[in-house]
């Protein structure tokens, strides 16, 4: 499994892109750091005050943290407010419950060990966690992101406990705004393949973006080609929301489990059509390419919908038939006679059999040379040569003599008199 | 289109030269063409309909390189037809789905009398052998062979440059 050649937008923080950027390096990709969102303390930090002092006080039975910077902001407003150590000592007596595994490890540092941490890595997954315990006349701490829906708390309160909610920190927009602008521009470039959202605010904040650059029409086309990557449930409702589907979403919600399932999603694209095989699709590709290639500004959805398939897999097929060599090239074929090459020969040569590659390799050297051909006859080596006049072609048929030491006799020159058809085409169906 | 512009114009040939190692496999392949011409897309995509039409480009589309499609075998058929009988029977060659190139060529006095050239693909020499048996029974054409390709050398297309006019 492996994101070799493929570039992976991570637009997390840079203080949390480390783990993702390194997961999409070990499986061979290029992660993409674009930080959409920037954690910042609270601006009101009075809620998350009260619920330190609520936990100092014994009041607290559950504390559940959302994230790592909710753990981080909560131990700080504890220590600016110069209950560090009775916060950290009463906390022992609290059930501490972390979202995931990255959760856990922040409260490693502050030595709360062993937190619950549910099976699924969401709001869901605590609720799902915590319904088993009696939860009536138990007050939950909630220290988490300034803005976000209620769900969770009002879940909790079915269950029948007190949820003291507050906010931790802020997700906001980046100070610098300049690499936000220039991933907008990447991605419309087509530079990028894959965005990996790890939150709802990362959604949001790339649609906003979009709209303050004035992209918003070709953003959102461009997200409609990239593979959309959401790390859970809650990412790819926020994203379904907003109209977009994410291909991807892991089983686990770590982004370890994202990296590995964004390259799972490519293998399993790539599988659709082994190494050298040519599919019944890939035949009605090259047909169509072939002989009806529609002259428009978006000819690769014209050619999809023709086909009945959708422009990614349409393009990722052709990119796959230019790679094994099946496609030479998709564009215009002139007529050499009308773009100034008037003259043009076919040229049969006597090669002695020792001397065929040394002499095929001078004569291939030549630009206006093309067509070369070992074939089984007296004269051996055949070859076209296309020219602005009959004078170019002469020039070159004395420098091929002078530096191959081959003789008139040897030399077959047969020009076009006229062209009957040329017409490469093969039919495929 | 009543415009006098020579057909293909500067601009014209500008076009197929950028275009000429083929399109890019993004949504919209002719912008990066179109903006670096300082053009519309449609302005591009007008112009080659154009010259599609006038037959400077003999089509537009993708290039196949027959033996990775299962067409090992090229066959170049030399043939020597009588002069008064020699259009007639290349336009007749010209219309078959199998060939695809035919020329008359000039011929060498004593050394070379073969006068018409056609190319047929196939999967087998056998396949090759049988296509030219049937087209020269029914062609009339009695004087011929089938110069059959050992290995492709070269096959690249001739370079058009920034330059080069008509």
């Amino acid at each position: 499994m492996s994101l070799r050649g493929k570039v992976v937008a991570v637009v997390r923080p840079p203080d949390q892109a480390k783990d993702l950027a390194e997961a999409i390096e070990s499986l061979g990709g290029t992660p993409y750091v674009a930080p959409l969102i920037e954690v910042k303390p609270t601006k009101r930090p009075e809620a998350l005050i009260e619920l330190v002092k609520a936990t100092v006080a014994g009041k607290v039975d559950i504390i559940v943290f959302m994230s790592r910077n909710g753990v981080l902001q909560t131990f700080e407003a504890a220590e600016k407010t110069g209950l560090a150590d009775p916060f950290k000592e009463s906390i022992k007596g609290v059930t501490v419950v972390a979202v995931g595994p990255k959760t856990r490890q922040e409260l490693d540092k502050f030595n709360v060990t062993e937190p619950m941490v549910p099976s699924e890595y969401s709001s869901q997954g605590i609720v799902k966690l915590l319904e088993k315990e009696d939860l009536r006349g138990k007050t939950i701490a909630l220290p988490r992101a300034g803005v976000v829906d209620n769900s969770l708390r009002a879940a909790l309160q079915r269950l029948g406990a007190d949820v003291i909610e507050a906010a931790a920190y802020e997700i906001g927009p980046p100070s610098d705004k300049s690499l936000i602008k220039k991933f907008l521009e990447d991605l419309v470039a087509e530079k990028i393949d894959t965005i990996a959202f790890t939150s709802p605010s990362t959604v949001k904040s790339l649609l906003k973006h979009a709209e303050e650059f004035s992209l918003t029409k070709i953003v959102n086309e461009r997200l409609r080609r990239v593979v959309i990557a959401a790390i859970g449930p809650t990412t790819r409702k926020a994203l379904e929301d907003l109209g977009f589907k994410a291909q991807v979403v892991p089983s686990e919600y770590t982004v370890e489990a994202l990296a590995k399932e964004i390259a799972a999603h490519f293998q399993a694209r790539d599988e659709q059509s082994p190494s050298g095989e040519i599919y019944d699709l890939d035949r009605r590709i090259l047909q169509s390419l072939q002989f009806n290639f529609p002259l428009v500004v978006r000819p690769w959805d014209a050619l999809a919908e023709r086909l009945g398939i959708d422009p990614q897999t349409l393009i990722s097929r052709v990119r796959r038939l230019i790679d094994l060599g099946v496609i030479k090239k998709i564009g215009p074929f002139p007529d050499l006679k009308r773009v100034g090459f008037k003259a043009s020969t076919l040229i049969g040569v006597k090669v002695p059999h020792e001397r065929v590659e040394e002499i095929a390799e001078i004569v291939n050297r030549f630009s206006n040379v093309s067509h070369s051909y070992l074939r089984e006859h007296q004269y051996n080596l055949w070859f076209t040569i296309t020219a602005r006049d009959t004078q170019e072609i002469q020039n070159t048929i004395d420098l091929l003599k002078k530096k191959t030491g081959l003789q008139d006799e040897d030399i077959l020159n047969l020009p076009v008199v006229s062209t009957f058809k040329t017409d490469v085409r093969f039919n495929l169906l | 289109m009543n415009s006098p512009r020579p057909i293909p114009d500067n601009l014209d040939m500008a076009i197929m030269t950028s275009l000429q190692t083929g399109i890019e496999l993004k949504d919209e392949p002719y912008r990066d063409v179109a903006r670096n011409l300082g053009l519309s897309q449609e302005e591009i995509l007008s112009r080659i309909r154009t010259l599609d039409e006038a037959g400077v480009i003999r089509r537009f589309g993708a290039s196949i390189n027959p033996s990775k499609i299962g067409f090992q075998a090229n066959g170049m058929v030399v043939c020597k037809v009588p002069r008064e009988r020699l259009t007639e029977v290349g336009r007749q060659l010209a219309d078959v789905k199998e060939v695809t190139h035919c020329y008359e060529r000039e011929t060498v006095p004593e050394v070379w009398s073969y006068n018409l050239f056609f190319m047929i693909h196939g999967p087998t020499r056998r396949s090759v052998e049988e296509i030219v048996a049937t087209l020269t029974r029914k062609l009339a054409i009695e004087e011929y062979e089938i110069i059959f390709s050992v290995k492709e050398l070269k096959k690249t297309s001739l370079t058009l440059q920034e330059k080069s006019g008509p």
